[in-house]
């Protein structure tokens, strides 16, 4: 895993060019920390609300995609080095499939992932649906419980998606991996959490509480950092062949 | 995801096709408003056949199903699930909740 030198190249799908500035002058400087990879280290910048679909956005030779839609879109990538990276808006998060369109890059740049996508693909959306609902939109999932409860959650889900200050918060995914294990890590922006020291079973009649369990069973190790705001899942690789 | 919900008599259909995650919350309390709407009922078949994958959020709409059957007097089953939905379901030990096929 070592720190390339040279710049990555930008694309820009957004409809207008911001962004573009900036972020060339942080690829020049050495701050978008991507990895060398022989699938190659291109950064999208795209517009997650106004794209109608995001399938293709980490086809290589592209390595990084970031939603311009984003509040302070470039905001601490320089202490997320990744060989795949995707930050999109908590709204684009919710209206696109990105968790799908991560794991896809994955298996594509790592075929024998592909025995433990749905493994990968249950955790990461465990995390990533925990990123946008507690994280960035500030719910309580536990307001979920009861049928008037679920009402106001779904309610203020909405009204919180349409309130630029919680749906332009983005939700970053950051994969890393050498030949033993992977690395993924899920980061939001919302007010943080106490995670639980462990995961005890969740009754079946329980509307919530079984996401970071699910984590748990399906990595080789979890971490919570940034007070509860960043996730990192260790997962070991397949044996090639 | 795509969801149906068609009653004959006193038995209903639910089908549910695509995916089953948080992104679809907003979408339960209308599914649950409709199965109440939908008038008296002995029996509703959860058709799983289309749903490609589930996540814990997705999980808490059969536990509202479940709460409705309670206070209904309502047998639901559940049939056609598959891949990584049917081992979602089972490790949420919902086959104590629910008839599974």
């Amino acid at each position: 895993m070592n720190r390339t030198v040279s710049s990555p190249a930008i694309i820009n799908r957004a409809g207008v060019k911001r962004g573009l500035g900036r972020f060339g002058r942080l690829a020049a400087a050495g701050l978008l920390p991507l990895r060398a990879d022989e699938h190659g280290r291109m950064v999208v910048l795209f517009e997650g609300a106004g794209t109608a679909s995001v399938e293709d956005i980490l086809c290589p030779p592209a390595a990084w995609a970031i939603d311009l839609d984003c509040i302070s879109p470039d905001h601490g990538l320089d202490r997320l080095p990744a060989r795949l990276l995707v930050r999109a808006s908590t709204v684009a998060t919710v209206h696109h499939d990105i968790v799908g369109m991560v794991v896809e890059a994955l298996i594509q740049r790592l075929p024998r992932l592909d025995s433990i996508g749905v493994d990968i693909r249950l955790a990461l959306q465990e995390a990533v649906s925990n990123a946008v609902m507690h994280g960035n939109l500030c719910l309580d999932g536990r307001l979920r419980s009861s049928r008037d409860g679920l009402a106001a959650f779904t309610q203020a889900m909405q009204r919180r998606l349409a309130d630029p200050r919680f749906g332009r918060r983005p939700v970053t995914i950051a994969a890393d991996w050498n030949h033993t294990h992977m690395i993924i890590r899920v980061e939001d922006r919302g007010r943080g959490f106490t995670p639980p020291a462990v995961s005890l079973p969740v009754a079946p009649k329980a509307c919530s509480g079984r996401g970071i369990g699910q984590i748990r069973t399906l990595c080789q190790r979890v971490a919570f950092t940034k007070g509860g705001r960043r996730i990192t899942m260790r997962f070991c690789l397949p044996s090639p062949g | 995801m795509k969801y149906a919900l068609k009653t004959n008599g006193n038995t209903a259909q639910l089908s549910l096709g695509g995916t089953l995650t948080f992104a679809e919350a907003p979408l339960f309390p209308k599914i649950l408003a409709e199965l109440e709407a939908a008038g008296t009922l002995n029996s509703l078949d959860i058709r799983l056949g289309d749903l490609s994958f589930i996540d814990s959020t997705g999980m808490s709409l059969f536990v509202h199903i479940y709460d409705v059957s309670q206070t209904r007097n309502l047998k639901v089953s559940v049939q056609g699930a598959i891949g990584p939905v049917a081992a979602a379901l089972e490790r949420a030990a919902f086959q104590t909740l629910f008839e599974f096929k």
